[in-house]
């Protein structure tokens, strides 16, 4: 992932674990360097009759930060995950229902938000919720002497003067979600914008390996599917 | 603003994810199967998966837990409550489907099977509209049962859809160990991830759903050497 970037741009390693919740429909773990989140997810399931929408579904997202009680701020990222859900899950398809989301973030170490944004869309996948495209969470600072850097850790955050997380889907890469805090001028904001998306895209390369991986693992797809001829053959079919 | 481009449906079985178009083929009228929308004058797929293709149709399988009625399925049911002629049955998917009270063969309002919170039914599904409630009926469009019955006994496992659509298969590699392990069992494998199964003895119906269970992540000749295991270590 890190080779097709360009050089001024730097993100962490980032691994994904799929389907590892039992109960749930659908699940996925995230992590890039030290920040981690896991999602869980149920759908479409049934709704109580005051909350349910005759038009579409419910999403009810509920975050849990890693350490101490609820917070406002897990109020915000809600509402955050709840915006990119009700653009990109298609909601019409299943009216008078809920979709229920419970994020955990398991530690926090800066880009939580994308972190958050980058499991919510594998889980979703995993849980076969439709869905217009992809999305991916990509996040920047504005270091001190205007420099932008990607994938921040939490002490970079920290030294930061302006902080951008955009979201960008697949089907033609635009940015469905932006949130910026900070002070930065518009060129800045511009260029951030701009390189984000490789970044984005990187991360629906990822997207697709990791459902490679785990639709190879399913016992019931080995025959059908060809066997990856790369440079490295990862699950070979029996 | 760069649009991906779209290719066309391939061939073989091959991996797609949520935003992967296609083209519509020029030379064919294919259906759009589950996993795949038509939109833009251009087939997009909405769940990742393996996308795959026949003459007449094109879908996407992958193997989800939760259920969506689809009508003319077979699904196996629980009640959960009766309201006036109707029964409220459990078949796991977001809405509580209804089922008359006479939708059995030969059923009239006098002469009808009475069944309670708990009675299992194996039934197809006669109306999936996503809006309402679906509903179930216990006989065919002849008023037939054809196989549609209550489900006395026995033991219910709840497994993922995909296992439950290799199991329907006919002469499914899945089931032959089983005949070939037990003299006599009922198996009623319903599309949204029930299966209800009922043998002579205990042992062998646990059996049976340990067996059952593990074809989910087992191949098949390790879930057949583990049934071996667990029929001996049952007695």
């Amino acid at each position: 992932m890190l080779a097709t970037l360009e050089n001024s741009i730097r993100v962490r390693p980032i691994s994904s674990e799929l389907s590892i919740l039992g109960n749930c429909d659908g699940s996925a773990r995230v992590k890039q360097g030290n920040s981690s989140v896991l999602v869980g997810i149920w759908g479409p399931i049934e709704v109580k009759q005051s909350k349910e929408d005759p038009e579409k579904c419910v999403i009810e997202t509920t975050v849990k930060a890693a350490t101490g009680q609820g917070s406002p701020l897990d109020k915000m990222y809600e509402e955050a995950l709840n915006q990119t859900c009700e653009q990109i899950v298609i909601t019409s398809a299943h009216p008078r229902t809920c979709i229920q989301v419970i994020v955990q973030i398991e530690s926090e170490d800066g880009a939580i938000v994308a972190v958050m944004k980058n499991a919510l869309c594998l889980a979703l996948m995993d849980a076969g919720i439709p869905m217009r495209s992809m999305f991916a969470g990509v996040s920047c600072v504005q270091q001190e002497n205007g420099e932008l850097l990607w994938d921040p850790t939490a002490d970079e955050e920290e030294e930061s003067t302006a902080k951008y997380t955009f979201v960008y889907e697949n089907s033609k890469n635009n940015a469905i979600y932006v949130h910026c805090t900070g002070e930065s001028t518009i060129e800045q904001y511009m260029l951030a914008l701009q390189k984000s998306r490789q970044v984005a895209m990187e991360v629906f390369g990822f997207y697709r390996e990791s459902f490679e991986k785990l639709l190879r693992k399913d016992v019931k797809f080995q025959m059908l599917l060809p066997p990856i001829i790369k440079g490295e053959i990862i699950d070979e079919p029996e | 603003m760069a649009e991906t481009e779209t290719k066309e449906i391939p061939d073989k079985p091959s991996i797609v994810v949520c935003g992967d178009t296609f083209n519509i083929p020029a030379n064919k009228d294919l259906t759009v199967g589950p996993g795949l929308v038509f939109r833009n004058n251009a087939i997009t797929c909405t769940k990742p998966g393996v996308i795959k293709s026949n003459d007449k149709s094109v879908w996407i399988d992958r193997n989800n837990r939760r259920y969506v009625p689809v009508l003319e399925e077979r699904v196996v049911g629980i009640i959960i409550g009766r309201v006036m002629d109707e029964y409220r049955i459990d078949i796991g998917g977001a809405h509580v489907a209804m089922m008359s009270s006479i939708a059995f063969e030969g059923a009239t309002q006098r002469n009808k099977p009475e069944l309670k919170p708990g009675n299992v039914v194996f039934a197809r599904v006669i109306a999936a509209n996503k809006d309402v409630e679906p509903e179930l009926a216990c006989v065919n469009k002849k008023g037939k049962a054809n196989g549609l019955q209550v489900l006395e006994g026995g033991h219910i496992i709840q497994c993922s859809l995909g296992l439950c659509r290799k199991l329907r298969q006919h002469k499914s590699p899945l089931t032959q160990p089983l005949l070939n392990h037990f003299k006599s069992f009922e198996l009623c494998v319903g599309m949204n991830g029930r299966i209800w199964v009922r043998s002579d003895t205990n042992k062998h119906t646990v059996a049976i759903s340990i067996y059952l269970k593990q074809c989910e992540h087992l191949s098949v000749s390790d879930a057949v050497m583990s049934l071996r295991h667990t029929v001996k270590a049952l007695g």
